[in-house]
Formats: C-alpha cells, structure tokens, sequence
C-alpha cells in the first residue's frame, strides 16, 4: 500500500488542513491549555501546600516508628494523636482531586469539544460536556486507586528495606506501566467519548496513531530543549509557539478514531 | 458554536471561579499555627 494512502498519513494531513482552516478555535485550545496550567499551578501552590505540611507533620511522627521497625503502620496512622492530621490529610487530597476534576472538565473539556469541532467531528457543547464529565469520574476513580496501591506499596517497600535494605522495588515500575496504560486507555477514550474505545479500534492502526502521537511530541520536546539553556522570556515564549502541537495531536486522533471506527 | 453554547460556557466559567474561590478558602479553613509554620518551611525549602 502507498504510504500516502495509508488512514494515518492521510488523516496526519487532513488534520493540518483542517487546523489551518479554523485558526480562531485552535487558539482557543491553545489558550485553554495554557489557562489548564496556570489553573494547576495556581491549585497545587494553594493546596499542594498544605498537604505538604500535613504530611510533614504526619511524617515527623510516623519515622520514629519506621526507624524502630514497627509494622502495623496503616493502622497506627488512624489513633491517637495522628488520627486528626491523618483525616485531615485525606479531606484535603479529596478537595485536591474534586479541583482538579472540576478545573479538568471546564478547561479540558472545552479544549476537546473546539478540538473535535476542529477535526468535523459533530457534537452539541451541552451533551459533549456532560459526557465528558461522566468519562472522567470514570478515569478518576482509577487514577485514584493507582495511586493509592502506588503509596500503599511505597510504604510497604520503606519497610520492607528496614529488614533487608537490598530489597528491589518491584511495585515501582508495575505502577508506571499501570498509569502509562491508563494515560494511553484516557486518550483514546476522548475519540468518541466512550470508555472502551481502546478495545474496539484495530491493534495496528491503535499502535501507528500512538506511535505518530508521541513522535510529533518528541519532536516539538527537542526543539523545545534546543532553548534549555536559553533566558526564561524565550523558553517560555517557544514553548507557547510550540503548543498548537497538543491541537494538532487531539484533532489527528478524534479523526483517526472516527475514521477506523465509521 | 450555536447560540445556546454561550449559556454553557458561562456556566462552566461560573463552576470554574467557584472552584477557585474554594481553593483560596481552603488555605484559611485548614490552616493551624502549626501547619502555617511546616507550609513556610516547605515553600522555603522548595
């Protein structure tokens, strides 16, 4: 088959043509995206922070314990004098992911509906972002629970050092590979909005829209490092030159997805 | 975009400040003299 035919160069075109005739709604991702971050940055400096105290102080009385070998740690985080800080703690990354969630669906959301008008791929804003709000609890409960097993580990593994110091961590690199599948699972789902996307599109054409994804990535990331060294005002400004690329990624996939799936 | 996406993304521009004011409330609800002093000491540290 000519490579000029194939679905994934051609819809690789396609989507760049189609960027290049709705410039008003490619900034607006692009400006959506940069409010995301500045969104995140502007929540974790407020809240990030209070849990990082938090777990200083839960931190400052669970490490004697550690360093005296006692087990049963879980347990001991809920009596006495950390009961409080600990249930602190947990409302306050509860309330962390509720922001996040929110600040998700309403910048995100958007981002992905101009995205998806970008790439013709028809959808009323109201149901677009109801239905991308149901898709995301879904993925939140998920992230949640990884990250859970992923501390619950982590503190299972500092332990487990203190008898033998030797000990590999081998949690570790199965909780990367779990939040890897899961970010792929989560991109592929935005195609069409449904949750087992990733089942239904063909391995091949799955694995070449995947590989071209990140291949457009790694070639703006190296661009972007070329100005590593640079002053912060350029580094910044060529890293907001470069983000239309995020666009270009989204709009490729919803019209890969639809395609392989129409 | 159709005429009633507006209404939308003004209440999703809504949801969003709320969510912020949230944040900024929750520093002062959370906040005891003893986490103020460990938030100062991490910020310093980062």
């Amino acid at each position: 088959m000519n490579l000029a035919e194939s679905v994934l160069v051609r819809e690789l075109l396609r989507s760049l043509d189609c960027m290049k005739k709705n410039p008003v709604f490619v900034l607006a991702v692009v400006g959506l995206d940069l409010l995301f971050v500045i969104f995140c940055t502007f929540i974790y400096s407020l809240v990030g922070n209070q849990i990082a105290a938090h777990a200083v102080l839960i931190a400052n009385q669970v490490s004697p314990m550690l360093a005296q070998g006692q087990t049963g740690l879980l347990a001991k985080l809920f009596q006495g004098s950390l009961q409080p800080l600990t249930v602190k703690l947990l409302v306050l990354v509860g309330l962390f992911f509720v922001l996040l969630y929110v600040g998700y669906v309403v910048l995100q959301g958007l981002a992905w509906w101009f995205s998806s008008q970008v790439a013709q791929s028809a959808h009323s804003l109201r149901k677009y972002v109801v239905l991308f709000a149901k898709l995301n609890v879904l993925w939140l409960v998920l992230f949640a629970f990884i990250k859970l097993l992923d501390v619950f580990l982590g503190l299972r593994y500092q332990l487990i050092r203190k008898f033998a110091p030797s000990a590999l961590n081998v949690s570790a690199p199965i909780i990367t590979v779990l939040f890897v599948a899961l970010g792929i699972v989560v991109f592929l789902s935005y195609g069409r909005l449904r949750a087992r996307e990733f089942l239904k599109i063909p391995f091949l054409q799955g694995s070449g829209l995947l590989a071209m994804c990140v291949i457009l990535f790694l070639v703006v990331w190296a661009i972007v490092d070329l100005f590593s060294t640079a002053r912060f005002e350029l580094r910044l400004l060529v890293q907001i030159l470069f983000l239309p690329i995020f666009v270009l990624i989204r709009v490729y996939m919803i019209r890969v997805v639809n395609h392989v799936r129409a | 975009m159709e005429k009633g996406d507006w209404k939308i993304v003004v209440i999703l521009a809504i949801v969003l400040l709320l969510a912020v004011l949230l944040a900024v409330n929750l520093g002062r609800l959370f906040s005891t003299p003893v986490a103020t002093d460990v938030v100062r000491q991490v910020v310093n540290a980062t």
